[in-house]
């Protein structure tokens, strides 16, 4: 198991490289001069020139290519240039409420949706089925940024239940912080659920029709522990592989959703680095995003190997 | 029929499938008892409905599209006659596992994957005996030795993917027995495995048979292992018994053609049962769809005595002599 880790370590590590790379390589490949771009059309040719060294933009190509690994190794992102702080520093600040929105969404899906979906398999073609089948495909296919607004119009704007928009004031405990983030975790958690409602559906009828569940009812079990214990128990693997997925999406559908619901968190800081052209800091989100990403993907196979014994290392 | 001193007694058993319009009848009104300690062999070929009967017992077929229509099944255990087919979901599970155990065909799927050896054997031991988990644990290790598998404490926390097919049928049915159950369904245990671990399958189950002086209704397509474990066969095509008796009886006087043949076409060297090709029967034609029988004797479209008068009712089982009995208007001219 120990070499298992450190054998995908080793591979997290080398998709890492060459994350970076296309990173250093987007900010010099576009056409135009990075600091020319930044600084916009009214600068001069000495404030370029100045920026270009402060870069280190001036140098030769391999030469930047080795220190920008160099740096990102250190996680050493570099300076803003408009935010006055760190790279490192602004996605500090705004990392945590992308996490938890993340977060709360991942837990809204799975905590409904792996549930609704055991439940549907067990009374397959029951109401209870065909009910949560007709919402998932409703839920499925409503946008987010709809199911997000229509909730604002309710449940903020006309009943006052919760906020309109915003995180709550920088020193706010968890729980307020939470508390604005309710609405938007609802709307991108809903699909997601209907996403992890039907998959769940699926993997368990294909497991209920294994022999061993057979057995296990042959065995005089309660039919709770068949399907809890034997079934279940089976399907989780392929279950967790939509939650993986689900997650992973809900970090890179960060920039959306936080443009919509004006919430200050990394999606919103990349959204604006980019529009300012604030090249340090898009390649600093990029490659922390890109990490939490292979982490969450990393997460997830090793899990798979603690719940399977049959996963060779 | 009804014998007073039989542990279950299975009484027009009609079991169907819906499927649309369609009604496949599956099991159509098969009758037999067995007493403690005795066993019956239940053979036929593919499709005859031998595994439907054996699950139609256990109440453990999926329902829909199966529904059992008719009629009883009297399990007389401990003094207490029951009918199973009345009983509740939640009185059944009493029986199931406890009183009635079962083995089937697949031991390579039969087993839950996820779960230790050990854990597989024990849940039911915590179920209906009671025990602790750390006494359920010891006595599954005991089971595993009972079925001769070496090393039991370190196998029981394995997985199955560890174990052969020969292997895992032991564990199902050290998880079968493990009870104590006065009926062991055997669903085709050895159909699955090679030769000579069928063999040894097939002396595990005997032994531990006389040893906990079970019943045992043994499934099977294969003539050659109803010589070595029945005392009674019951020969079943397309839903009904055709032909049942002692073993000797069957083996050696059989009356009903498709009894002969069937006996015709079984291989005359048992390596021959290797070669799946050799094992099946060589009688023309096959088993009438459970959709379609046609009217009648179900075995006439492919029986070379049959006459008009065999299409033209169905059947009554007649006795010969003794509990042999046969399904076939003709049998005294066979
Ligand atoms: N799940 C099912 N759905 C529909 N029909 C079934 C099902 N299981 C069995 N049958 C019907 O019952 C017949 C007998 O099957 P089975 O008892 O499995 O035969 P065997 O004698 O080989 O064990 C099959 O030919 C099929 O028509
Ligand atoms: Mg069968």
């Amino acid at each position: 198991m120990a070499a298992y880790i450190l054998r995908r370590l080793a591979g997290m590590i080398a998709v890492m490289f060459i994350v970076a790379t296309l990173v250093f390589a987007i900010a010099h490949i576009i056409p135009g001069d990075p600091a020319g771009v930044m600084l916009g059309p009214s600068a001069t040719a000495e404030d370029v020139a100045a920026l270009r060294t402060r870069l280190g933009l001036d140098r030769p190509l391999p030469e930047q290519y080795v220190r920008f690994l160099g740096a990102a190794v250190s996680l050493d992102l570099g300076q803003s240039i408009f935010l006055g702080r760190s790279v490192l520093q602004a996605l500090g600040e705004r990392a945590p409420l992308t996490l938890l929105l993340t977060g709360m969404a991942a837990a809204l899906a799975v905590l409904i949706g792996v549930p609704v979906g055991v439940l549907s398999a067990v009374w397959r073609g029951g109401a209870f089925d065909q009910a949560g089948t007709a919402l998932s495909m409703v839920a499925a296919s409503l946008p987010s940024f709809w199911i997000g607004l229509t909730l604002i119009e309710y449940l903020a704007v006309r009943w006052h239940e919760f906020p309109v928009a915003g995180y709550g004031a920088p020193g706010a405990g968890l729980l307020e912080h939470m508390r604005f983030l309710v609405l938007p975790a609802i709307a991108v958690g809903l699909p997601n659920t209907a996403l992890i409602t039907r998959f769940t559906r699926t993997s368990m009828l294909d497991v209920l029709h294994e022999d061993y569940v057979r057995t296990a009812r042959a065995k005089g079990l309660h039919p709770a522990t068949v399907v809890i214990k034997h079934a279940f128990r089976n399907a989780r693997t392929a279950v967790l592989t939509v939650i993986g997925l689900v997650v992973a999406g809900l970090i890179g559908g960060a920039i959306v959703t936080e443009t919509v619901f004006g919430l200050p968190g990394v999606g919103n800081l990349v959204v604006s680095a980019v529009l300012r052209r604030d090249y340090p800091v898009i390649q600093g989100a990029l490659l922390v995003i890109s990490g939490i990403y292979v982490l969450v993907n990393l997460g997830v196979d090793l899990l798979y190997a603690v719940l399977d014994p049959r996963v060779r290392y | 029929m009804s014998d007073p001193a039989a542990l279950i007694t299975v009484d027009d058993l009609r079991t169907i499938f819906r499927t649309g319009e369609e009604v496949a009848r599956a099991v159509d009104g098969v009758s037999f008892s067995l007493r403690a300690g005795e066993t019956l062999a239940l053979v036929g070929e593919s499709g005859s409905g031998k595994s439907v009967t054996a699950l139609s017992i256990m109440r453990l077929l999926p329902m829909p599209p199966a529904q059992i229509v008719g009629r009883r099944i009297v399990f007389a255990d401990r003094g207490t006659e029951q009918d199973l087919l009345t009983l509740t979901e939640r009185q059944m599970r009493r029986i199931r596992g406890r009183r009635i155990a079962m083995v089937f065909q697949e031991p390579m799927s039969s087993l839950n994957p996820l779960l230790t050896i050990g854990e597989q054997i024990a849940e039911g031991l915590r179920l209906h005996l009671g025990l602790s988990r750390a006494a359920a644990a010891e006595r599954a290790c005991e089971l595993l030795a009972r079925v001769n598998i070496p090393d039991p404490v370190r196998r029981s926390g394995e997985y199955p993917h560890r174990l052969s097919g020969g292997m895992r049928q032991r564990v199902m049915i050290a998880a079968a027995l493990g009870c104590n159950p006065a009926l062991l369904i055997a669903d085709e245990p050895t159909t699955a495995l090679d030769v000579t671990i069928q063999g040894q399958i097939l002396e595990l189950l005997r032994s531990l048979q006389q040893e906990l002086c079970m019943a045992m209704l043994f499934v099977t397509h294969d003539l050659g292992v109803v010589s070595e474990v029945a005392d009674r066969v019951a020969v079943m095509y397309a839903g009904r018994i055709v032909e049942t008796g002692s073993r000797a009886e069957i083996l050696s006087a059989p009356r009903h053609p498709y009894t002969k043949a069937l006996l015709g076409s079984v291989p005359r060297r048992r390596s021959a049962r290797r070669d799946p090709a050799a094992r099946l029967p060589a009688i023309p034609g096959q088993v009438p769809s459970a959709a379609q029988l046609p009217p009648g004797c179900t075995f006439a479209p492919r029986c070379g005595l049959a006459i008009p008068a065999c299409t033209a009712a169905r059947p009554a089982l007649q006795p010969i002599a003794g509990a042999h009995a046969v399904r076939c208007i003709r049998w005294r001219e066979t």
